[in-house]
């Protein structure tokens, strides 16, 4: 595939993330937001 | 400067949650007074756009009751870019239904793009729009953390499990994520007509939700075509393409894919 990588995708809590930035200077970072997919049965219940 | 607690909100339109948060408005009135005239616009495209209202301008539309010139000039825009998209993304966003129109794939980014004006006009440091899977943010200001939500997670995703977290901010504000392993993408391949089970899922960044949200309903509806197609439009994308045993999954993600997690 044109200008693409293969990778691989370990899923990760998003709290178990946040230790791993322990070392950090600053006070641990937290996600903003995580975002779920949207879905056909999203779509059905939502509107427009 | 004496620091601005950030200011969060949730609205509902659309049958959905929005999420706003805005980072140093000048008062919380300000900002609830701007995330008022968002919601107000969402409302507004809900009343036009919406197939779930009986006397929304599209659902009489597509019962043949009114023309497209009878309605707003927007309904004329929108349909013009869903035409737009679908020989952009080769078939793969199409909102022809065998018996109707259905554009809601590019409504709900453009309702929000349209909508953050009203966030803009205020002045604040920075904001973030989550709405249902996508999320668009002020581009400048700050850079976002967000994650993107293991499919295997249902319901509200906070605090579970992320495939990924990526960086959104600049250039790349606005982020997409369509499909489900649990359910199935359960999306039409117009290619072939059947469900496309390309993908377990496909997640779009680019310069706005509408590119980002259509290309990413169509690539997961049409596949590594549609996905070659995307890049080659500057669109950034991972698409999930199988699941280990291990519980880790096999990806694709272009060059300029903004991931804080190592590969």
């Amino acid at each position: 595939m044109r200008a693409s990588r293969v990778v691989v995708v370990a899923t990760a809590c998003a709290a178990i993330l946040a230790v791993g930035y322990v070392l950090a200077p600053e006070p641990t970072p937290a996600l903003e937001l995580v975002t779920p997919a949207s879905t056909p049965a999203d779509d059905q219940e939502a509107s427009p | 400067m004496t620091a601005v607690p950030p200011f969060s909100s949730t609205v509902t339109a659309m049958g959905m949650p929005f999420v706003i948060q805005l980072q140093m408005p000048a008062s919380e009135t300000v900002a609830a007074a701007a995330v008022e005239r968002f919601h107000d616009q969402l409302k507004w495209a809900d009343e036009v756009f919406s197939l779930f209202i009986e006397d929304s301008y599209l659902s009489r539309l597509n019962r043949g009751e009114i023309t497209v010139d009878d309605c707003p000039q927007e309904m004329f825009e929108i349909l013009n870019a869903c035409e737009w998209y679908r020989a952009k993304t080769l078939g793969g966003f199409d909102a022809r239904r065998p018996d109707h129109l259905d554009p809601s794939g590019i409504v709900k980014g453009w309702a929000v793009e349209r909508g953050a004006a009203a966030l803009d006009d205020i002045g604040a440091a920075a904001w973030m729009i989550g709405a249902s899977g996508d999320v668009l943010v002020s581009g400048e200001g700050r850079e976002w953390r967000i994650g993107i939500s293991d499919p295997r997670v249902s319901g509200d995703p906070a605090g579970r499990n992320v495939v990924d977290v990526v960086m959104l901010g600049g250039k790349l504000r606005a982020l997409a994520t369509s499909g489900s392993a649990q359910k199935g993408l359960h999306i039409w391949d117009p290619a072939t007509g059947e469900g496309a089970e390309h993908y377990v899922q496909v997640s779009v960044m680019a310069d706005n939700m509408v590119d980002a949200d259509a290309w990413a309903t169509a690539i997961a509806a049409g596949g590594e075509r549609v996905l070659s197609a995307a890049l080659d439009a500057g669109m950034q994308a991972m698409a999930i393409t199988t699941e280990r045993a291990d519980g880790t999954y096999g990806a694709y993600a272009s060059e300029g894919w903004p991931s804080i997690l190592p590969a």
